[in-house]
């Protein structure tokens, strides 16, 4: 699946730029590089919107601010200075977040939540429904009111598509680890959008995407086949051993639990999190145009994705 | 409104034509012929024929044509040509003459160089504006990179010519984009005229002759492009006898095999050159190692064939076949492996015919093909994409000279295109995914095109014209109409039927008022429609970009540009000095929208990705140039700006388009020092290249986000470099010569940007897990921009042969 968005970035990254060395014999990249200093112009503090809801789950939304491309973060170690940025520089407290699905509306509550930001270094201030559920086939509307500003946003919750299979194949080169794959039927009709959510099963952590996790059905409408994806990589994923980090990256160890979850979601969704996905490839190559994210939130200041999930699940031993 | 005024200035020059043009009177002939280098037989392109009592003169064609009207009685024929001896005969002329000239190279054993007095100060008298001519001599004696001679860096040294940076051969005239230049090789489009992605030019410089680019005041003859005409020809090959000449360089080897196939007649010349770092560095990279069986070479072909039929048909058939191939392979990581084949292939049958001594005809048959293909492979995937573009093109050019004040050019020019964006294919297995069909555009460009150079008096000179293009998309075709991103319809167009029909008038004027001998004024208007265009994903050069034709969304290009021009000549012409100021205005430019992946191409049109604006330029140029002696060499200096503007990007917002320079400076200079050793330096000055760069941060699920500023906003450090080159001739007789090239290139080692990349510094994360290296204070994290640079100082050497 990964293979039509990351054709281009694998062309750079593993191909051209080596072989410029190999023909060329500028003989390491850093005797080429030096550090340089960059005047920017000041930039206007937006909001940032991370929310999402889920069939029969609550809206869950985090908002945090952007900040100076270069401006410095405390070490995490630094402890007091660090919690004292997130906690007010980074995340937007005291914003009134609404939710509506047209009839009903439901305000959502603010709630600290340290257990996801110590282990898996998530926002720790998350805004969370307590009235309206997720249904499938239902819109919702988000309404943000933060730091003087009105953000809003809709989103739908598409039909659900199941998994047929799920299994595990270890790399040729290294038995111990290997790539999930699955199969599903895409409906006929063109237009579907979907995004993988991985997590390790006995690990306690979050589900989380993989570059590239995401794809719409313009290749591959109506059709129904076994493909390859990617694990989510933890960001404490990078704190492990570095051998074991990149060994891991992406993959499942042998005997983990594979834990998977297929959602489906709408279009502006789609575009957001496939710009998701190239900006984070696209970082800095000169052989790619620069990208801003496509946000579907509207209102002055403010940028990121409310996203519809239509979630289903399946679990397997990798073996 | 301007256009209005332009079509109205050419109505009024070609009503007041005719009756000038059959206004001859008195006795009245005409002398033609061919103008030739002595030794080899080679044509010599705008070579200077006058008569040295009246110093009315022209010069020789692409052919080497010349057809000069001269009065009854005795005068002097005189020629000239750089580096060649004047021929001078007195002639009295009863009747219409033939007479071919054969110039005497100047060798080496003759110390001064007789140069006339009356040398003619083309410069200055002729109505070319932005026009720059160069032999392939010149260039040779230039420093080079990597020892390669290199046609398409050597024009970048040029007032008005841009470079974009280290290793890559796109340049930018006044303001427009790469692919608003027209490349001809021997009257044949090259598409993509480079290797390497840029590094190197697609011309080997021992099958070239000579070069001429036209950056403004385009005459009516070319067309199809708003910014400029670069016209390359091939040696024809030596008709008097066999010769071999070849080179061995760093990363390539040339050899080149010329001769006659029948005396004074018909000649041929085949010239192959060949990189081969590939074979080098395979005995270093043993079977375990993770890259084993990746390689990339380029190899380029030309050959050409010519033939005198009679004293007024000659025929000439030409050919340039090039391929770039890289073939990676990673062992491990699942085994991914790519292939990626590309190049070009042109051919050309080309006939010369005159009607008379006042009428030349050129006929071409011509055939471009461009393609270029990508092949990935891991464990069971397999993936796919394919691009190019075909012409076949006919066409027809008149010359026609009735009298010494005109000299009339009309002809028609049809092109059959084929363009295949890209294409994709892939399968997992034993599945093969739908991508649709393959896409592919047809299309017709055709024009016709009449215009005469017209001495209104002695200091009054015009050339006016008129081209007519047009463009037609054809069937099969099939359009996927969309509404809100997505497809709604799709209408299937059968073969054959029409599409969209565009047809355009293009109004050319320029002219020269000549103050005095020395010097004179020029201006000029150029009006140019474009039909076909890259549409450029990534900013810089690659040879994935795609040409893709106008059509229904994408109207054709339109250039309006304005220049006025001061030239003046000192010490007999020796010296020759310009400035130039112009403005350019460009509509329907294409880009994609932002954020579009090649990927989107699939099951949709190319040009629903693409957005349209306008484009602006203007400058000034400033030349003085030394052609003559010992000492040769020029200084340029250009002062300019290039802006574009597109509804959908940047806000809507105007902005500097990436190769806009303020500043350039190019300076070359060649020394002989004596017989054996010729010394060379260039160095060149740009204002840094325009960059987009973040200007804020976010984190979305935990990583971090950039938010990019205003297009094009920052700038990159200027651009500056130093090149030495030293030719020792080692040994020269009729029968045999060698000669040795040194070449530095970046002297002084300068750390050109290439282009600058974010990263990040200190651990966001690792502290807190209590992986830090004890001792070390726990560093806050923060991004920092790093420079690449692509080239240190880089000497080389090439050895020359010839026998």
């Amino acid at each position: 699946m990964n293979m039509h968005n990351n054709w281009k970035s694998r062309l750079v990254g593993r191909l051209i730029l080596p072989l410029f060395l190999l023909a060329l014999g500028c003989f390491t990249w850093t005797s080429c590089t030096k550090d340089i200093d960059v005047d920017l112009p000041d930039s206007e503090t937006k909001i940032v919107v991370e929310g999402w809801i889920e069939n029969d789950q609550y809206a869950v939304v985090k908002l945090s601010r952007s900040s100076g491309y270069f401006d410095p973060i405390p070490a995490f170690s630094d402890t007091l200075n660090f919690l004292n940025y997130v906690l007010n520089d980074l995340v937007v407290q005291n914003a009134t977040v609404v939710v509506s699905d047209g009839v009903n509306t439901d305000t959502l509550t603010p709630t600290l939540d340290f257990v996801n930001f110590a282990k898996w270094y998530r926002l720790p201030y998350v805004y969370i429904g307590k009235t309206i559920k997720g249904e499938v086939g239902k819109n919702y509307s988000l309404t943000i009111l933060a730091d003087g500003k009105t953000l809003t946003a809709t989103t739908k919750i598409p039909e659900l598509v199941y998994m047929d299979t799920l299994f595990w194949k270890a790399d040729i080169s290294d038995a111990t680890v290997g790539l999930p794959w699955t199969k599903f039927k895409d409906p006929d009709t063109l237009g579907n959008a979907y995004r993988i959510f991985t997590r390790r099963g006995g690990y306690d952590e979050p589900y989380t995407a993989s570059i590239g996790n995401e794809f719409d059905d313009y290749f591959i409408n109506g059709t129904s086949f076994d493909f390859p994806f990617n694990r989510g990589n933890q960001l404490a994923d990078d704190t492990l051993e570095d051998d074991l980090s990149d060994k891991i990256r992406g993959r499942f160890p042998k005997g983990d639990t594979m834990d998977i979850k297929f959602c489906t979601m709408d279009k502006a969704s789609f575009d957001f999190w496939r710009t998701f996905s190239i900006s984070r490839q696209s970082n800095g190559s000169p052989f790619a145009s620069p990208i801003n994210l496509k946000s579907n939130i509207k209102g002055q200041g403010g940028i990121g994705v409310w996203s519809g999930y239509g979630a289903t699940f399946k679990k397997a031993l990798a073996e | 409104m301007i256009y209005k005024k332009l079509l109205f200035a050419f109505w009024v020059a070609l009503l007041v034509f005719p009756t000038l043009l059959w206004a001859e009177g008195g006795d009245k002939f005409t002398i033609s012929g061919y103008v030739k280098d002595a030794k080899t037989g080679e044509a010599l392109i705008g070579a200077n024929v006058f008569i040295k009592e009246t110093l009315k003169g022209v010069s020789t064609n692409t052919y080497g044509y010349y057809s000069l009207p001269v009065d009854k009685g005795e005068f002097t024929l005189v020629c000239s040509y750089i580096s060649y001896q004047d021929f001078t005969q007195n002639i009295n002329f009863q009747s219409n003459l033939i007479t071919n000239i054969s110039m005497q190279p100047v060798s080496q054993d003759i110390k001064e160089v007789v140069v006339s007095a009356e040398r003619q100060d083309k410069n200055i008298t002729n109505t070319d504006m932005g026009q720059v001519k160069m032999d392939i001599q010149q260039v040779k004696l230039l420093p080079a990179f990597m020892g390669e001679v290199d046609i398409l860096k050597t024009i970048q040294l040029m007032p008005g010519v841009k470079g974009s940076g280290d290793g890559n051969s796109g340049f930018y005239v006044r303001g427009g984009g790469p692919d608003q230049n027209l490349i001809l090789l021997d009257e044949a489009v090259v598409y993509n005229a480079s290797h390497l992605f840029g590094f190197f030019s697609v011309f080997n410089g021992d099958a070239v002759k000579g070069m001429n680019l036209i950056k403004g005041g385009m005459p009516a003859q070319y067309g199809g492009r708003l910014a400029s005409v670069l016209n390359i020809t091939m040696k024809e090959g030596n008709n008097q006898k066999f010769k071999v000449d070849g080179g061995i360089g760093l990363i390539s080897s040339r050899l080149t095999v010329q001769g006659p196939l029948k005396k004074d007649k018909s000649s041929f010349i085949v010239s192959g050159r060949r990189t081969y770092i590939d074979v080098l560095m395979k005995p270093f990279v043993s079977k375990g190692d993770q890259f084993y069986g990746s390689s990339y070479y380029f190899y380029d072909l030309n050959a050409k064939i010519n033939y005198t039929l009679s004293d007024k048909d000659r025929i000439f058939i030409s050919g340039y076949f090039g391929r770039d191939k890289f073939t990676f392979q990673d062992n491990e990581d699942l085994g991914f492996k790519a292939t990626i084949p590309y190049g070009n292939a042109t051919a050309s049958l080309r006939w010369n015919h005159l009607f008379n001594s006042k009428l030349f005809m050129n006929t071409s048959l011509v055939f471009t093909d461009y393609n270029f293909e990508v092949n990935l492979g891991q464990s069971d995937f397999n993936f796919g994409l394919y691009s190019g573009i075909r012409d076949y093109n006919g066409k027809i050019d008149f010359s026609w000279q009735p009298d010494i004040r005109n000299h009339v050019r009309f002809g028609v020019n049809y092109t059959y295109h084929r363009f295949t964006p890209n294409n994709a294919t892939a399968e997992a297995g034993d599945i093969e995914f739908d991508f649709g069909k393959v896409e592919r555009i047809y299309g017709n460009e055709f024009a016709v095109y009449l215009s005469d150079d017209f001495d209104v008096s002695d200091k009054f000179k015009i050339n006016a014209g008129v081209r007519v293009s047009g463009f037609q998309q054809i069937g099969p075709f099939e359009r996927f109409v969309k509404e809100d991103d997505r497809v709604v319809d799709t209408i299937e167009y059968s073969q054959g039927q029409n599409i969209q029909f565009y047809v355009r008038p293009e109004p050319r004027l320029a002219m020269n008022y000549i103050i005095n001998a020395k010097s004179s004024i020029k201006a000029g208007v150029t009006m140019n429609y474009q039909y076909l265009q890259i549409a450029n994903l990534a900013t810089v050069s690659l040879p994935t970009d795609l040409w893709i034709p106008s059509s229904e969304k994408i109207k054709p290009q339109r250039g309006i540009q304005y220049s006025l021009g001061y030239f003046r000549n000192f010490k007999d012409n020796t010296w020759e000095t310009s400035v130039e100021i112009y403005y350019k205005d460009m509509r329907n430019l294409v880009e994609f929208k932002d954020g579009v992946m090649p990927s989107n191409t699939v099951n949709d049109n190319i040009d629903n990705l693409l957005t349209f604006g306008r484009g602006w330029a203007y400058g000034a140029e400033f030349f003085v140039r030394k052609s003559v002696g010992k000492t040769t060499g020029w200084l340029g200096y250009t002062l300019s700006w290039t802006q574009r503007q597109f509804d959908d990007i940047n806000g809507g917002k105007p902005f500097f388009a990436r190769y806009d320079r303020r500043h350039d400076v190019q300076f070359t200079l060649t020394q002989e020092l004596s017989k054996k050793w010729t010394f060379s330096i260039i160095w060149v000055y740009s204002t840094g290249a325009a960059l987009t760069v973040p200007v804020a941060r976010y984190f979305i699920e935990g990583r971090v986000i950039n938010e990019f500023g205003e297009r094009n906003s920052y700038r990159m450090e200027p651009y500056h470099r130093m090149d030495l080159s030293l030719t020792y001739v080692h040994k020269k007789t009729d029968k045999w010569m060698s000669s040795w090239n040194f070449s530095v290139y970046n002297v002084y080692s300068r750390q050109n940007p290439y282009f600058i990349y974010f990263d990040t510094d200190g651990d966001l994360f690792k502290a807190a897990a209590g992986i830090q290296a004890a001792g070390s204070k726990p560093s806050s994290f923060r991004i920092k921009a790093k420079q690449v640079s692509l080239f240190p100082v880089i000497p080389s050497i090439t050895w020359n042969f010839s026998f």
